[in-house]
């Protein structure tokens, strides 16, 4: 019986240090130019965090930003900047540098390293998160700059005031055992 | 512990301090290339710097981008590193390559294959072994030709590495994202060891590490700054804190004096090690850097997408003032203390802040005394002495003893000051801190003290505790042992005013007069630098002595430093950011980091004598050398034939601090008496006789060429095979034989010839002896005797054949050969005169072919033949004589029986042996003789 019970203690824990997935994902990103400030939001963030391989993968549809300053704005956004239709998907994929012990509860700060691939560009980054651990969930927070140049988003000379050259971009997650 | 508890105090009050800035140059690449980013710059053993980039790799030697690559787009650089003497380049696409001796990129193929990732590090360590990092396959070593692995399955704490470095060891260190891995070989076998966050290692991510010569490893983080690890006390020595620039992105060392940091957007930051401040650049703001890397000559090298390459010297670095008459200066710490005219302006170097004491005081001369306190003198109104702490001021003037109130200059740090003046100097002596209401007298000492003159411009208490006054117009003054002496002694000396004084680290006293240069002084002589001695300007404002011994002369085009050893000098201009600087005369102080900073009506120069031991001279090399314009081989070629003899020679002295400034001067031994100066990078010699040369090439970033290297190059341009010595002797030897031999036929022929004359004359004289001989004539008398009586017509007949007969003989005998015709006309008058004695009992048939006319013999062959046959041989009517003379073809047979007399006549045998010699002679070849006891033939060749 006691056997039976540490067995069953040691597959619930193993069940533990698996996969989660989002539960409720979303993005804002701001573009704080001279002249305009803009700002969207979505929530069609997927993720998958691999606890036992610290593996990690984030996927956003393009197209599910909301917000902006106007409908033109947006439709700038999709058909002239990130080119949505061609590039319809935004990534990150990677490992998780910090070792963290997903079944106890606390606030963990990590980094995540990863390949970032927007605009069909890809970028290897180190994105300094915050994952807050409480009772077999949890939630993974992230602030981020993207730099338009390097991924190789081209904005006409004419709207150079009205546009950043760095984007602030966070993330919020909620993940649960899958 | 000593930096941790300094790391400690600036935890609380983390300041960055305002920006001075070594003065950065550009080094654009081509418009052509278009977008191109620098990613690595390293500086080879030789000298060379080589720029890796987005497009492939580039030497640069100060002026120009030379490409190296072996494809026509090459991938993007990322690691420059040596091994093997050679330089070794990686590529973003995992490619290695090296530069061959003929400086051509090599790709390198070890049979295990090459990495498919980024090279992200390349060194060689002690036992000779090439190490290479990789962004994602780990670490790879190449030992005895073959490529070994370490990855994480070795316990590497991650495959993809940011960074490698050797340690004082020859252990590397790698820097990966889950940590530090020391990694070396023991007896062949991989040790890899592990040095993680539990270790105290401010962040796990370790992006770039670098190691110095005291066995210390700096380590750049992605968090958290940087740290310092003492290898000998296995421990962190250093780490920083409160750090807020992000991404450490790379390091670069000055000895004892700065840490350089390259971050990741936040520009350059330089850690300052002796009080551990961080001072930023302004302009490298929101940067990011991608490489930095100091050179051999004091230049730091910075990599950047922004600004491309750019290069900086670290000696110089300025900081704007908003004064633009700076006239004196005293740095304590963090405090710039400037005098000006307007007053005293104190910046704080931390706190960014300016204030203004003394305002509108015209401040010439700043001192610390040995409390503490800051001596303000100025032009006229006396002296000010402020306390740095509590700002309290005394003013000294007239009341207090001080008769002239323009002070030039103070010295001493003692409990006895000096003060130069314009009304001679004073001794200042003080119980104690003046601002604590301490006694101060003065002392003063004027030309009937023995001073030169009472105008004073500097003060210098040297080593020996002499105290030396640099005076308008009459040399320098020394007080030793309460005893003034001027000096030069000469009263005609050339050296009348001095302007600055000062000793250097041997114990001489250096001084610069106002229009003529600087003296030595060692005591007993001064020996004047001037325009010849390479000084750039005679005006010189300040002589200053670092802490290296190098003497600093300032100066309105710039500063010159003079080593005091070997004399030799090194300009810094506009290259380094002093232009015009119109320093005031001695407005300058040293702090305590043996920086000397100098006040200059544009701003302020700080100069920091740097540990490393700096080139002083330009790294010279030959580049090329071409025969007839084309490059050749020269590390391995230098034997030409005649015919090449056309040799351009290529050349560079690399100077990144000026490489404007290098000259150069060359000569060829064997063709050049002197040197020839240039400006020019190439050399050429036309059309070189056969012959041993040697190119000599120095460069010099000062005109000067006094012990500075040469550069030789060795090579023979071969004579033409035909004046080569074995060819003369061959030749010499064939012509000597062919002489002689000439020589030889010809004696032979003159031989020959002669005894042909020798023989003819004998003949001559034999045939003239037989003519003449008494029996012939005898008998020819008698016989006419008998004919006169018998028959008168007859004897005339026989008288005119006799005459006949010896007018041949006379006119033959000179001749070496006669007509056949003749001959036997000759012998017909002969045998005409025999008959007429012998009558039938001698018989000549005479036998000839038509051609006798053609055919040649020796004169008088056939009478004497007949004369023989006639004297040898009994003639009688029983026994009668037949000669006959008959020709067959090309020879005449003369025959005649045989039947000799009883008693033989006495014989010389001339007539026959003459007969045959003379034919050898002529034909090569004798007579035949066929005796047969029958008949007597003589086969004679005819001609």
């Amino acid at each position: 019986m006691k056997i039976f019970i540490g067995l069953s203690v040691v597959g619930f824990l193993f069940l533990l240090q698996g996969i989660f997935i989002t539960e409720k994902g979303s993005i804002y990103f701001k573009s704080d130019a001279p002249l305009e400030l803009i700002e969207a939001t979505s929530d069609g963030l997927k993720g998958v965090i691999d606890s036992e391989k610290n593996a990690f993968a984030f996927t956003i549809p393009m197209n599910t930003f909301e917000g902006f300053n106007s409908p033109l704005q947006r439709e700038h956004f999709n058909e002239n900047y990130l080119e949505t239709s061609k590039y319809p998907t935004a990534t990150f994929q990677g490992k998780i540098i910090e070792k963290i012990d997903y079944t106890t509860d606390g606030e963990y700060h990590v980094r995540a390293k990863g390949v970032l691939q927007i605009h069909g560009i890809s970028q290897e980054r180190i994105i300094k998160s915050q994952i807050i651990i409480k009772n077999n969930t949890f939630r993974v927070k992230a602030d981020f700059t993207v730099l338009l140049e390097e991924h190789n988003i081209t904005i006409p000379k004419i709207v150079h005031q009205k546009i950043a050259e760095e984007i602030e971009v966070s993330v919020n997650a909620d993940f649960k055992l899958k | 512990m000593k930096y941790w508890f300094l790391s400690l105090f600036f935890i609380l009050c983390f300041i960055t301090a305002i920006a001075q800035s070594p003065f950065f140059r550009s080094h654009p690449f081509d418009k052509s290339l278009g977008n191109i980013r620098p990613t690595v710059v390293h500086q080879d053993s030789i000298g060379k710097v080589w720029i890796g980039t987005s497009k492939g790799l580039f030497y640069f030697n100060g002026l120009t981008y030379q490409p190296y690559s072996f494809d026509s787009i090459s991938p993007p650089v990322t690691a420059i590193g040596e091994y093997n003497q050679k330089v070794w380049v990686g590529f973003g696409n995992g490619n290695i390559a090296y530069l061959n001796s003929d400086a051509k990129l090599t790709l390198f193929k070890p049979s295990e294959g090459l990495p498919k990732v980024k090279i992200s590090g390349i060194l060689e360590d002690k036992a000779g072994r090439l190490w290479l990092a990789t962004y994602g396959e780990g670490l790879y070593y190449f030992n005895n030709d073959r490529l070994y692995n370490i990855d994480t399955d070795d316990g590497l704490l991650s495959n993809d590495i940011y960074s490698i470095a050797l340690d004082n060891e020859g252990k590397v260190w790698v820097g990966t994202d889950g940590g530090v891995n020391i990694c070396n070989l023991a007896n062949d076998k991989k040790q890899v060891h592990r040095f993680v966050l539990n270790d105290s290692l401010p962040d796990i991510i370790v992006k770039t590490i670098i190691s110095d010569d005291d066995g210390n490893i700096w380590l750049g983080f992605f968090d958290n700054g940087v740290a310092k690890y003492n290898t000998h006390t296995k421990a962190i020595a250093y780490k920083s804190h409160n750090w807020q620039f992000g991404e450490v992105n790379n390091l670069e060392l000055f000895k004892n004096k700065e840490l350089w940091i390259g971050t990741n957007g936040n520009g350059l930051i330089q850690l300052n090690l002796n009080d551990l401040t961080f001072q930023t650049h302004p302009a490298y703001r929101h940067t990011k850097i991608n490489d930095l890397v100091k050179d051999i000559e004091g230049n730091i090298w910075v990599l950047s997408n922004k600004y491309g390459v750019q290069s900086a010297n670290k000696q110089f670095s300025h900081l704007s003032s908003t004064s633009n008459q700076n006239q004196a200066i005293l740095v304590i710490q963090h405090q710039l203390w400037i005098g000006t005219q307007q007053g005293l302006i104190v910046k704080n170097q931390l706190e960014n802040s300016e204030q203004v004491f003394l305002k509108n005081e015209n401040i010439i001369s700043l001192h610390q005394d040995k409390y503490g306190n800051i001596w303000a003198g100025t032009f006229g109104n006396g002296i000010f002495c402020i306390s740095p702490t509590t700002q309290k001021t005394k003013h000294i003037s007239t009341k207090n003893g001080l008769t002239n109130g323009s002070i030039l200059a103070m010295s001493g740090n003692t409990n006895e000051m000096w003060l130069a003046t314009l009304g001679g100097v004073f001794k200042c002596t003080f119980q104690g801190d003046i601002l604590k209401n301490n006694p101060i007298s003065f002392d003063v000492f004027q030309q009937e003290d023995g001073l030169g003159t009472t105008y004073i411009y500097d003060i210098l208490t040297d080593s020996k505790d002499r105290v030396w006054f640099a005076t308008d117009g009459k040399g320098i003054t020394v007080l030793e042992q309460n005893k003034f002496t001027n000096y030069p002694l000469a009263a005609q000396s050339t050296l009348k005013t001095v302007y600055s004084i000062t000793e250097d680290i041997y114990g001489n006293i250096w001084l610069s007069t106002a229009k003529d240069g600087i003296y030595q002084f060692d005591g007993q002589e001064f020996y004047h630098f001037g325009y010849d001695e390479g000084l750039r300007d005679l005006e010189i404002s300040s002589l200053i002595t670092d802490t290296k011994g190098n003497l600093l002369i300032l100066h309105p085009t710039g500063i010159d430093l003079l080593d005091p050893k070997t004399n030799h000098i090194i300009y810094y201009g506009s290259e380094v950011g002093i232009n015009e600087i119109s320093p005031h005369l001695n407005a300058f102080s040293i702090d305590k980091q043996d920086n000397i900073w100098l006040a200059t009506a544009t701003g302020l120069i700080k100069y920091t004598p740097l540990e490393e031991d700096l080139e002083i001279h330009p790294h010279t090399q030959l580049t090329k050398v071409s025969i007839f314009l084309q490059p050749i081989d020269f590390l391995k070629n230098a034997s030409f034939p005649y015919f090449k003899n056309h040799l351009t020679f290529e050349y560079i002295g690399l100077w990144y601090t000026n490489p404007d400034a290098v000259k150069y001067r060359y000569r060829l031994l064997g063709q050049d008496l002197d040197w020839n100066q240039t400006k020019d990078l190439r050399a050429t010699y036309p059309s070189l006789q056969p012959g041993n040369y040697t190119f000599e090439v120095q460069s010099s970033e000062n005109e000067g060429f006094e012990g500075v290297p040469t550069i030789q190059y060795s090579f023979v341009i071969k004579s033409p095979f035909w004046t080569r010595w074995w060819f003369i002797l061959i030749l010499i030897t064939l012509g000597l034989v062919i002489f002689y031999l000439i020589l030889n036929i010809r004696e032979n022929r003159l031989k020959k010839t002669e005894e042909l004359k020798k023989e003819k004359i004998e003949f001559q004289l034999q045939t003239l002896k037989s003519q003449v001989n008494p029996h012939f004539l005898f008998n020819s008398f008698n016989t006419l005797l008998t004919i006169i009586d018998e028959d008168q017509h007859l004897a005339a007949e026989y008288t005119e054949k006799l005459a006949d007969f010896y007018r041949n003989i006379l006119q033959y005998r000179e001749q070496e050969l006669v007509s056949l015709e003749n001959e036997i006309e000759l012998l017909q008058n002969y045998y005409y005169l025999l008959q007429k004695r012998y009558g039938s009992s001698l018989i000549v048939n005479i036998a000839i072919e038509d051609n006798s006319k053609f055919a040649k013999l020796p004169p008088l062959t056939l009478q004497m033949l007949l004369e023989n046959a006639v004297k040898h041989n009994v003639i009688s009517k029983s026994k009668p004589l037949t000669v006959s003379i008959t020709q067959k073809n090309n020879t005449l047979a003369v025959s005649n029986n045989l039947q000799p007399k009883v008693t033989p006549p006495t014989s010389t045998h001339f007539g026959l042996k003459s007969i045959n010699t003379r034919y050898e002679l002529l034909l090569g070849k004798g007579i035949e003789i066929h005796n047969d006891d029958k008949t007597f033939t003589i086969i004679l060749p005819l001609f």
